[in-house]
């Protein structure tokens, strides 16, 4: 165990300070149309510690209006079916934010990953 | 601790006992050795440095943790001075059957090359699986016993310590009282085992088989036949020896016991295998081997230089070699470089095969031999995917690459008709065969647009989010079964590696150009490989969903053939990748005439000249050729460090009464 604690130390001193224990109101909105989209608890989601940087990642993708734009739509039917009509942008960036919580990565792979020496 | 030189050309003009080119698993090995011996050793890495130190290690997590696509490369940044070949350079050509290559490699072969390698402080073993097991006696004789490929001029025998020697340095986890047991023709009495000794015993204990191991298990002692050479074996899951940290075996050695060593850059820290699923390419709590660990227990005689391409071997008088010409750079991505020399007694090639053979093709070394570059070899990987029953869930996507095989089909007689093939039962799921789980995410959010690139417009019937998608993802990945079947592919002149004087990577040295084909006898172990894997999945009651066939725009998968074995027999759709076991370059053997490398792995024409790996290597039998190169290193390393005693001999000033010819090479300082 004190190894463990060892490795945490120095992971504490190479990033930035875990953000966990306080989370903005942008953050929280974002968990919240999170959990919509992929169907994991916003618990869950809060404890990957990945909510700020993906949410930062997805701002810089779409633009803060076109997010802004999301969460309106997301919102407005939170247990319904939304209403992309004229804002196949947005559904995608919907299915993109879906992707990222569930792969970690902002872009959708292709079908096909070679090789394993 | 040995002196790392970040600025390499203060090294200019420096003289050595011995100059290393690389600094991967071979070379770690050999510098090592020579340096506890007290030899002068410079080791001159091409690639870069950093992941030897904690924040380094970090850095490497992090780049593949943000990788959109996780390839064995893809921990370690673009290195535009010391590039890689990466597997995704190949691509299909679209509406067509063949191949495209983009990136460090030209390709002019009738089928591709599918294999990379990483030029990186480590080398390739930086992304390797750290799978270890041994190559069985018969597999370094196949062409005295079954008609096909090349022999070692190494008897088998004399290997069992080197492997023992080999799998000490590295650390394995395995069952070596399963090992004796099953890796052998079950069905000859009189056939030896891949281990001799009956009291020999791994380091440590085998790594926990994984959930999917069970699953297989339960139709172990099923007869499954392939009808090409018409061998039968009855089903047994078989534990995996593995380069990862378990728990030591008390008993190891005699009763001395194994005391693993820990991370680099942190003393103290690293933790057996936990069960993390990327140990390709790097393991977040280093509990896989790399030689990473080798460079830290180097002694202070050993001088590394990181960044420091070899362009040239230096040629001195009477075939001897004196010393290398190297381009040292600084900023990876902008590479300007800087010419620098460094002599020495013996220099060690310890590149990949590939960067070996290019680098002395380069130097124009061992001109009579016409070997150079020859014999290009690789495990060409057969892939087939199935998806368990519905409600049969197996759990993938847990534990190392594979935790357990079937290796029955390496052995027996039908290796005189076909090549013979090592099953390995994968953990990730449909992860190789179909860049799962990744995939199946995108596929069931309709990300990415129709083939004009528009948005794919909301469909209730085909559109989930939520739980829906939560619960259809669990449902479909969590089923996924696959197995990756390596078949042996034998030396042969015609598969080549020569060298492209026209176009240049960055430093200035010419790239490699491959040649690659599978000849009729490894494509009908392909075939036969195909015909067990379909007969597993039966077994199981999986759905085969393995499929070499034409996408619907016509355009087949890279790798694809189709292939019967035999006039009656129907073609199959096949296909292959690579397994980045690249070897045969600078083949061993006897004489001048049919080989570049002695038993030693010294150059036949340089007497001062060593090169290393799996280059060397005259067969791969069925086993992933790590831990086979390491032995063959360590035989080495002891040659070289006879040869080194041999030169440093005082000279005798008394004139010989009867002068005899030594058996010690005559060296630059005799």
């Amino acid at each position: 165990m004190e190894e463990n604690f060892l490795m945490d130390d120095v992971r504490a001193e190479t990033r930035a300070a875990d953000p966990a224990g306080a989370v903005s109101e942008d953050v929280s909105k974002f968990i919240e149309l999170s959990e919509v989209l992929t169907g994991f608890s916003r618990y869950d989601l809060r404890g990957t510690g990945m909510a700020e940087s993906y949410l930062d990642t997805v701002k810089r993708q779409i633009g803060t209006s076109n997010y802004d734009d999301l969460l309106a739509i997301l919102a407005a039917a939170p247990r319904q079916s939304p209403d992309w009509d004229g804002r196949p942008a947005l559904l995608e960036a919907a299915r993109a934010i879906a992707y990222l919580w569930y792969t970690g990565a902002s872009e959708a792979a292709p079908p096909t990953r070679q090789e394993q020496p | 601790m040995t002196d790392t030189v970040t600025s390499p050309g203060r090294l200019d003009g420096r003289r050595y006992d011995v100059i290393i080119v690389g600094a991967g698993m071979s070379g770690s090995l050999v510098a090592k050795r020579l340096g506890a011996q007290g030899w002068r050793v410079l080791v001159l890495e091409g690639g870069n440095g950093g992941t030897q130190t904690w924040p380094g290690y970090l850095d490497s997590l992090d780049t593949f943790h943000s990788a959109a696509i996780k390839v064995p490369n893809s921990a370690y940044r673009h290195n535009a001075a010391a590039p890689s070949p990466d597997v995704l350079d190949l691509s299909p050509i679209p509406g067509g059957d063949g191949y495209r290559t983009s990136g460090y490699f030209l390709q002019n072969g009738r089928l591709p090359y599918g294999t990379d390698y990483l030029r990186v402080l480590g080398g390739s073993a930086m992304h390797w699986l750290g799978a270890v097991p041994r190559m069985h006696p018969t597999d370094f004789q196949t062409e005295t016993l079954y008609g096909y490929g090349r022999d070692w001029p190494i008897d088998p025998d004399e290997m069992q310590r080197y492997y023992a020697r080999a799998e000490h340095e590295i650390g394995v986890a395995g069952d070596a009282a399963e090992q004796r047991e099953w890796l052998r023709d079950v069905d000859d009495p009189d056939d030896p085992s891949v281990i001799s000794d009956p009291h020999y015993r791994y380091p440590m204990h085998k790594i926990p088989p994984s959930h999917i191991d069970d699953v297989f298990r339960k139709i172990d002692d099923t007869a499954i036949t392939e009808d090409v050479g018409g061998q039968t074996v009855n089903l047994h899951v078989t534990a995996l020896p593995q380069a990862r940290t378990s728990t030591p075996d008390p008993e190891y050695d005699g009763g001395a016991g194994y005391r693993p060593t820990g991370a680099v850059g942190l003393p103290n820290y690293g933790e057996r295998c936990v069960g993390n699923a990327s140990c390709v390419p790097i393991c977040p709590v280093q509990a896989k081997w790399t030689p990473l660990r080798l460079q830290a227990q180097w002694s202070d005689s050993v001088t590394l230089a990181t960044r420091s391409v070899v362009s040239r071997v230096l040629l001195g008088e009477g075939g001897h070699v004196r010393g290398v010409e190297y381009r040292a750079y600084g900023d990876p991505a902008t590479p300007v470089s800087d010419v620098y020399t460094a002599e020495a007694d013996i220099v060690v090639l310890a590149g990949h095969a590939i960067e070996n053979a290019r680098l002395m093709l380069t130097s124009r070394l061992a001109p009579n031999s016409g070997q150079l570059g020859r014999n290009l070899m690789d495990h060409p990987t057969m892939l087939a995917w199935a998806l368990m029953p519905s409600g049969n869930q197996v759990g993938p996507f847990r534990g190392p690459g594979h935790t357990s095989g079937y290796e029955s089909f390496r052995f027996g007689d039908a290796r005189r008709v076909r090549s013979p093939f090592r099953i390995e039962i994968s953990n990730w799921g449909w992860g190789w065969p179909m860049g799962a789980p990744f995939s199946n995410v995108a596929a069931m959010l309709r990300i990415g647009g129709d083939a004009a690139g528009e948005v794919l417009e909301l469909d209730p019937a085909l559109d989930k989010f939520g739980p829906a998608l939560r619960k259809s993802l669990g449902e479909t990945i969590g089923r996924q079964i696959s197995l990756q079947i390596a078949v042996e592919q034998p030396a042969n002149p015609s598969n080549t590696v020569t060298i492209a004087p026209r176009d240049l990577d960055a430093m200035g040295n010419p790239r490699p150009v491959i040649t690659y084909d599978l000849d009729e006898h490894v494509k009908k172990g392909i075939y036969a490989a195909r015909q067990v894997s379909m007969r597993i999945f039966d077994a199981l009651r999986a759905v085969d969903r393995t499929d070499y066939g034409p996408a619907p725009d016509g355009t087949y998968p890279v790798g694809h053939f189709a292939f019967a074995p035999d006039e009656t027999s129907e073609p199959l759709d096949l296909g292959y990748r690579g397994a980045g076991h690249g070897a045969g370059t600078h083949i061993m053997g006897t004489g001048t005439g049919d080989s570049v490398v002695n038993s030693d792995q010294r150059t036949h024409e340089h007497p001062n000249l060593y090169a290393v790996g799996c280059g060397s290597m005259p067969s791969v039998g069925t086993s992933n050729p790590s831990l086979t190169m390491a032995a063959l290193t360590l035989r080495s390393a002891d040659a070289i460090h006879r040869h080194l005693v041999g030169l440093h001999r005082p000279v005798n000033l008394s004139a010989p009464s009867n002068a005899q010819p030594s058996a010690q090479p005559t060296g630059v300082k005799a």
